[in-house]
């Protein structure tokens, strides 16, 4: 995918409470925003590869909110002019982030989410201390656990991308050791530090 | 044959190749706007992608947008159906930079044939008459007169690169030829960045007769019979028919057979029409233009000949060879089709959108057989953002008084409302003594007051 050359403004639209962010063009969906992902005015919220070239996505005046939709499974994922691509729930900004039927408490509302499908280890090694435990502030290049994809494990680092903050404090663990999690699943409930 | 094909169109022309498609075992994509997001006919297709908003400029003509709406499909292959871009040779060349197939012929015939002049040369080389006129673009304004002399007023001059009337100037006298050539090179120039003038003798009247053809890239051309289009308003056509009454069959036979040369000596590949002029008082014709793609009234010559134009094109455009030779192509009764369109003849043919309240054509009346090919059924919406066609019927008799009487008594139990539709007007032509006749030309509406 070629970097993004220029930007696009999502299309808005309401319905009952929730905004929704629809696709400007028909083109490949990409590098989307996860569940739980803050998202601001001028925000880019993933790309739209077209055949004019890589257009940033940016959300557009009056959306602040928390991302309350699953992103695409797919990494290119097709869409139409006017595709559904996020619902935004404007009183997620900042709060608890409310996934419908769940009662989960994912604190003040930030969710680190896995980039990729496979089992989180929440210890470097059997009997070693976890990497973060619920109290410990994030900051970005912290690892926050491992991940295991087709027998090769690799440290998850935090990153302030995908509306988390430069400094989160640990809430509580989301994705059990030794857990499975597919991709855009929640690994850590996180608040601003 | 190709697995999946994008049909990049709207309406009545995009059903007609969905079910070409399906016939073929072809998956069908669609393209819509938002504003045709959702209405009935795009369930005759296996997947719509829609590709912008409600103006055309903003969805049916955005060559990139179809484009990609094609490849995140998976198609192979890209029918522009007509109007929109089908005849838009840029738009052919961008499919095949991507990949895609384009059905119609190579982007260089279609450029071809999309200049007025190029087109005249090239198919004068091919054997076509043309109207008497400049041997090529005019240099300055006394060949103009010259030219003119020759040929015997009333004149028309036109630009090369026209469309819509600009640069054409009607001139009777010399003197009226002095004073347009100026103010016609730079109205051409203005409009067009291109300011070449030709002349031609100016013929009024006359019919509108043209030619089916379907070559294929193995060298082969052959013609599917006439179409006489000259019940027309506004150069819009209303009613077309085959064959056409004013041909004799020797006329018939020596008609195609020179267009489909034509058609074979510029490598003509898939399906095209070559338009000719019948001139008023001689009968001679000359060609006009060439249409690179499929036409509205295809269906009269499907009717005559049994021949699926779109299922041909899409064997074409796939690599096979035209499915038939020329003995074996035969023209049996007589086909006429109507134009429904949303406009109200008593209003200036003024288009009106809106809701179809009811909307049945009944297929049974006799004593020939119907096809209605439509894209609406009851409750559909009309949008005002496009053409006004809302179904074509098209009749087919063992001769030319059968299918009129078929014709009649269909529109005559059409039950359309919601919109004003140009039946009436239907009703009124094929009643007229004139049209019964045969013998109209484009000029007047037969039975109907200008």
């Amino acid at each position: 995918m070629s970097a993004p050359n220029h930007h696009l403004d999502l299309r808005l639209s309401e319905e009952e409470g929730i905004l929704t962010l629809r696709a400007p063009d028909v083109g490949y969906f990409t590098a989307p925003l996860t569940r739980g992902a803050v998202v601001a005015p001028g925000m880019h919220a993933g790309a739209l590869q077209r055949l004019e070239g890589t257009a940033a996505l940016r959300v557009p005046e009056g959306v602040r909110g928390a991302v309350i939709s699953d992103p695409p499974e797919r990494v290119l994922a097709p869409v139409g002019y006017g595709d559904v691509l996020y619902r935004v729930d404007p009183a997620g900004a900042g709060e608890a982030v409310q996934d419908e039927g769940e009662a989960e408490d994912v604190g003040a509302g930030l969710v680190l989410v896995s980039e990729q499908s496979g089992r989180v280890w929440h210890r470097p090694g059997p009997g070693e201390d976890p990497f973060c435990a619920p109290g410990d502030v994030l900051e970005e290049g912290a690892a926050v656990c491992l991940i295991e994809v087709m027998k090769t494990f690799s440290t998850v680092p935090y990153r302030p991308t995908r509306g988390l903050p430069a400094r989160a404090r640990v809430v509580r663990w989301l994705a059990a050791d030794g857990g499975d999690v597919q991709k855009g699943d929640p690994i850590l409930g996180l608040e601003p530090a | 044959m190709f697995r999946s094909l994008l049909v990049a169109n709207r309406g009545e022309v995009a059903v007609r190749i969905a079910r070409a498609a399906r016939d073929a075992g072809v998956r069908a994509v669609g393209i819509v706007s938002s504003a045709d997001q959702g209405a009935a006919w795009t369930e005759e297709f296996d997947e719509v992608v829609c590709v912008g908003g409600p103006a055309p400029a903003e969805s049916y003509l955005r060559m990139s947008a179809i484009v990609q709406a094609a490849r995140q499909t998976g198609c192979a292959a890209v029918h522009p159906g007509w109007g929109f871009l089908a005849e838009n040779a840029r738009f052919a060349a961008l499919c095949e930079q991507n990949g895609l197939t384009f059905i119609g012929p190579a982007p260089s015939t279609m450029e071809r044939m999309g200049l007025k002049w190029p087109s005249k040369v090239a198919m004068r080389a091919a054997g076509l008459d043309l109207t008497p006129g400049s041997d090529g673009l005019l240099t300055d304004v006394d060949e103009a007169v010259r030219v003119a002399q020759e040929i015997g007023y009333p004149v028309i001059l036109k630009a090369d690169a026209g469309g819509g009337g600009r640069g054409m100037r009607i001139c009777r006298t010399e003197a009226e030829v002095r004073e347009a050539f100026p103010s016609a090179r730079a109205e051409a120039t203005a409009a067009f960045g291109n300011g070449a003038l030709f002349l031609e003798k100016f013929v009024t009247g006359g019919r509108h007769i043209e030619v089916q053809i379907i070559g294929d890239r193995f060298g082969r051309a052959v013609h599917l019979f006439e179409r006489d289009c000259s019940v027309q308003r506004n150069h819009q056509k209303l009613i077309e028919e085959s064959p056409s009454p004013a041909l004799s069959e020797e006329e018939r036979a020596e008609l195609g057979a020179r267009a489909a040369q034509a058609a074979a000596a510029i490598g003509y590949v898939g399906a095209g029409t070559i338009e000719f002029l019948a001139a008023p008082d001689t009968g001679r014709l000359s060609f006009m233009e060439m249409n690179t793609r499929l036409q509205v009234e295809h269906p009269v010559t499907e009717m005559v000949t049994g021949i699926d134009i779109v299922r041909e094109q899409l064997r074409i455009a796939a690599g096979g060879a035209v499915g038939f030779t020329q003995e074996g192509v035969s023209l049996e009764g007589h086909s006429i089709e109507c134009r429904i369109n949303a406009e109200d003849p008593a209003e200036g043919f003024r288009p009106t959108p809106g809701t179809l309240d009811e909307f049945s054509i009944p297929l049974d009346l006799g004593p020939g057989r119907v096809r209605v090919d439509t894209h609406v059924r009851e409750g559909a919406e009309v949008p005002p953002y496009y053409d006004s066609l809302i179904a074509k019927v098209i009749v087919h008799a063992e001769d030319r008084p059968q299918a009129i009487e078929t014709m009649k008594r269909t529109l005559g139990g059409a039950r359309i409302t919601g919109v004003s539709t140009t039946i009436p007007l239907h009703l009124a032509v094929l009643g007229s003594d004139e049209f019964t006749s045969g013998k109209y030309d484009t000029r007047s509406i037969p039975g109907w007051p200008a």
